[in-house]
This record gives structure tokens, C-alpha cells and sequence, in this order.
């Protein structure tokens, strides 16, 4: 301690203060973790604004006198809104509310419902790979979000995100060669913010929580690699998510959803996820060979699917690739 | 350990490990300083608690900070801090067996910890940044070119307010007949 002269009896009482008893090791530990998972949920929230920053007085005034292909999921979601309020009155405002929910609360099917119908309504490629990034980047802050509430995350959470994982991809097929790299450096980019995301929620989940977030993990690492894979070589790229579509039946036409339904409409349930047999994520679509740094270990073994059941995109897949068909 | 600009610029893009390494760098030390200022265990883990979430919002709205990060933690603790005194009073020194070492006796106890809840009654009338010059330099050791750092002011009125906390402590305690 300094003394500057101090009256001894004064730095006696200085003395006195630093005798403080050692942090409990549990408190701290809880401590640690909360802020590891609220620091998972400020990323996710800081990912999802990427686009917007900078430029919200655009965003607010720019969308009313032109049209912009930015903030694509606002502009069809008011497009839904408003068609839902004319139609059915207070519907469209039930819609509105129900984007912030969380898979507990009541108006999570609403929400989900919605982006499917987004989906649904967009004929766009690119709009409708955007529209995806930004709903797999909402399952995995509702993964967060859920954790710091101290709630379990529905397994239909995780499944809704590997569907949206796999649409992408498979948008990405669908596209000219030059637009789906420069798209597949998007995805994976957005799947690598995922990724370090559940890396930290993974810290600081209880146990119970664990097993589904190292499936996101593994998924997402394989999402990281497939995405690099197309940027360096797209024919490989094409051919391999080909032949996971061949492999599952390619059966890429919406079912009927239930409406309660965490996973929503068109996506596949664990059931009819392909066997063993298939090309899961356990064996993969690229073996250790093709890129450094692969092995496409998933420790639960789930095998892979990359039939979203959503429509594919509404353009002629290129030669070599694609394995859309026309809504 | 990287240096606190490059942990910066992990962080600012909230990079996990970096994260975790700041936590683990800085906690241990604002939670040193929020017990001698607060007495209290869980009110020094709720002043960490909310620094840290702070920080991240901070860090959100990319107004967080540049460098010296070590210095902007302990404004924001103190800050907190500051608003707890405010707000409550100082909760009363207990006795616990974590206070207790074998080779003092209840009694030596009961003084020490009467004698360290006046000195945190006699440092809560003092200006906030008085307390916190008095704080970091006599509970943390800092030294007055950190502590003007923290605080955001040249080092000579770091100094001055030293000289005047200083001063008033030694009155505030000598009325009471503590030194």
C-alpha cells in the first residue's frame, strides 16, 4: 500500500480493509458462466444488425418511397401483416408481436408459421437464402436466449435450425456459378458467428442441454466446411450436396405443417431423417483429404439430411448441380 | 495473455475466448474492490455481475472501450458502486467463520470489522471520484498515472483529491475517536 506520509493509524485502517474474505468459488463460477451466455446472446443480437448498421435512418424512411432488396424479411412479414390484418383484423398484429417470441412462449408457432409462409411467398432465390440466414440466426438466439432464462431448448429448435442450415446449401445450388460463391462466403461467414456462438453457449449449458447443442456444433461445423468447399470448388460442391438429395429421395416438396409445431411445416422430423446408410454428417460429404481441418465428427452420430422440404428455388439449376425443382 | 488493445478487438467482435479471458483477468480484482468498498459478498458479485454486463452492452453499441480496459472496468464498478451508496446504506459487518483466523480472537475480530465498517462509512462521504482515487490507490495500490487514467483527469487533480480525501478522512475518523 502507499503511505505518502500518511497518519500511521489511518493506513492501519486501510490495512484493516484489504482483509476481505476469498470469493466463493461457486458464485464465481455462475458468474462466469451468465456472462458467457449473455455475451452469446449480444453476438447473436450483434450479428443479426450486421446489415443494418450504419444505415438505420435509411432503413426507417428509405423502404416507405423506394424499393430496396434490403431488409427483406420486414418487407414480406409487413406484406403478411397486412394481408392477415385485412382479412382478419387483429391477425396481422398477433404475427407482428409473435417475431420476439421464444419456443415457450404461446406465439412461437406464429412466429414460425410466419417464416414459413415468407418462405413460401418468396419467389426470389436470393431473397429467400437471405431470409434464411436470418431465421437459422434467430434459432440460435433462441438457443441463447433460452439458456440464460434457464430453460431446456425444445429439440424441434435445433432440427428447424439443421433444415434452415440445409436450405441454404441447397439455394446455393441453385444459383450461377459466381453468385453462389460469393453467397457461400455469406453462409459461411453466418455459419461461423453460429458456430462460436454455441461453442460459448456450450460452456456455460447444464448438462442436460449439452447433446443438442454439440449436434447445432457439429452441424454448423460441417456447414463451415461444405460453404468452403463451394467457394474454392464449386462442382464438388454441387455434386456432393447432389448426392444427399439423391440419397435421401430428394424430396424437397412442403408438407403440411401443424401449427404447433417447433419444426413447422415441410421440414423433416427425426424419422425420416435417412438411416445409417445414408451420407450423414457421421461420414460426411467430404472426407479428411479434401480440406484440412475436416472429419465430420458428430458425437451423437445423427446422420446428416439436407432435404429441407421447403420449395427449391425457382431457377433452372445450373449443369453439374442443383437439385431444385420448380415450386 | 494478448495485450488489452488486441483482447479489444477480439472482443469487440465478441470472439467467446476473449471474452472468457477478460472475465478471468479482471473479475477476481473487481471483486476484490466491491468487497472492501461494499463489505458484502453478494453485492460485489452483483457489482461484477452488472460491470461486465456493461461492458457488453458497450461493446453492442461499439461504444466500448479503445484500451486501458482494466481502468474502464473499474470506473464502471465504480460507478456502480457509487449508485449502491446511494441508494442503500451500508449493510452491517458480520462476523463470519470466513473472517475468522485461529490466531484472533472474537474480540480482536469484532474491532477489526467495526473498525473496517467505519473507515467504509467515513470513505461513502466523500466525493465519488475522491472515493475511487482513495480506493484504487490505497485498497488496489494503483498508481496515480492508472487511477488518472480510471478516472478520466490529469494526474495533478488526481493528487489534489488524494490530499483532500485524505484530509477529510483523518477528520471524519478522528470525530468519532477511530484512529
Amino acid at each position: 500500500m502507499k503511505n505518502d506520509g500518511m497518519d500511521p493509524k489511518l493506513k492501519d485502517a486501510f490495512n484493516d480493509l484489504q482483509n476481505i474474505p476469498p470469493r466463493d468459488p461457486q458464485a464465481a463460477a455462475h458468474g462466469r458462466a451468465n456472462f458467457l451466455k449473455q455475451a452469446a446472446v449480444s453476438r447473436q443480437a450483434v450479428s443479426r444488425q450486421a446489415d443494418q448498421r450504419h444505415n438505420r435512418w435509411n432503413n426507417i424512411f428509405f423502404p416507405m418511397f423506394v424499393r430496396k432488396e434490403r431488409l427483406p424479411v420486414l418487407n414480406t412479414l409487413f406484406a403478411v401483416v397486412l394481408a392477415l390484418t385485412v382479412f382478419f383484423g387483429g391477425a396481422g398484429g398477433t404475427v407482428y408481436a409473435a417475431q420476439d417470441s421464444l419456443p415457450n412462449q404461446a406465439l412461437y408457432p406464429v412466429k414460425t408459421w410466419s417464416e414459413d409462409a415468407i418462405l413460401s411467398l418468396t419467389s426470389s432465390i436470393q431473397m429467400r437464402l437471405n431470409y434464411v440466414l436470418d431465421f437459422s440466426d434467430r434459432r440460435v438466439a433462441e438457443m441463447a436466449s433460452l439458456l440464460a432464462a434457464g430453460k431446456s431448448i425444445p429439440e424441434g429448435v435445433e432440427t428447424r435450425l439443421q433444415n434452415e442450415l440445409d436450405l441454404a446449401l441447397e439455394l446455393a445450388t441453385g444459383m450461377d456459378d459466381p453468385q453462389a460463391i460469393q453467397q457461400l462466403e455469406r453462409v459461411r461467414q453466418r455459419a461461423e458467428t453460429q458456430y462460436q456462438t454455441i461453442t460459448m453457449l456450450i460452456s456455460g449449458a447444464p448438462g442436460s442441454a449439452e447433446p443438442l447443442l454439440l449436434k447445432a456444433h457439429a452441424r454448423l461445423q460441417e456447414q463451415i466446411q461444405l460453404a468452403a468447399m463451394g467457394e474454392t470448388d464449386m462442382p464438388k460442391f454441387r455434386m456432393q450436396v447432389q448426392q444427399h438429395f439423391k440419397n435421401q429421395g430428394g424430396s424437397n416438396e412442403p408438407t403440411p405443417g401443424t401449427g404447433n409445431n417447433p419444426q413447422g411445416p415441410g421440414l423433416m422430423s427425426p424419422t425420416d431423417m435417412p438411416g445409417p446408410s445414408g451420407t450423414g454428417t457421421g461420414s460426411g460429404p467430404m472426407n479428411s483429404t479434401n480440406m484440412p481441418g475436416t472429419g465430420m465428427n458428430q458425437p451423437n452420430g445423427t446422420p446428416g439430411q439436407y432435404g429441407s422440404g421447403y420449395p427449391m428455388p425457382d431457377r433452372t439449376p445450373q449443369p453439374g448441380g442443383g437439385s431444385g425443382r420448380m415450386p | 495473455m494478448p495485450s488489452d488493445p488486441e483482447l479489444l478487438e477480439l472482443a469487440q467482435q465478441f470472439d467467446p475466448q476473449a471474452l472468457a479471458q477478460i472475465y478471468d483477468a479482471y473479475s477476481p480484482g473487481l471483486y476484490r474492490y466491491a468487497m472492501r468498498l461494499l463489505g458484502d459478498q453478494n453485492q460485489a458479485e452483483d457489482c461484477i455481475a452488472e460491470t461486465f454486463s456493461r461492458f457488453l452492452q458497450a461493446l453492442q453499441a461499439r461504444r466500448g472501450p479503445e484500451s486501458y480496459l482494466q481502468a474502464y472496468l473499474f470506473r464502471v464498478a465504480h460507478n456502480w458502486i457509487v449508485d449502491q451508496y446511494r441508494r442503500d446504506p451500508i449493510p452491517p459487518v458480520e462476523l463470519t467463520e470466513e473472517y475468522q483466523d485461529e490466531s484472533a480472537s472474537p474480540e480482536k475480530d469484532a474491532v477489526q470489522h467495526l473498525r473496517q465498517e467505519r473507515l467504509r462509512s467515513a470513505i461513502k462521504t466523500l466525493t465519488p471520484d475522491q472515493q475511487q482515487v482513495i480506493a484504487l490507490k490505497y485498497l488496489e495500490g494503483w498508481e496515480n498515472e492508472d487511477i488518472a487514467r480510471s478516472l478520466k483527469k490529469p494526474i495533478g487533480a488526481i493528487k489534489s483529491m488524494q490530499h483532500r480525501a485524505l484530509a477529510t478522512l483523518q477528520r471524519t475518523l478522528g470525530d468519532e475517536e477511530f484512529l
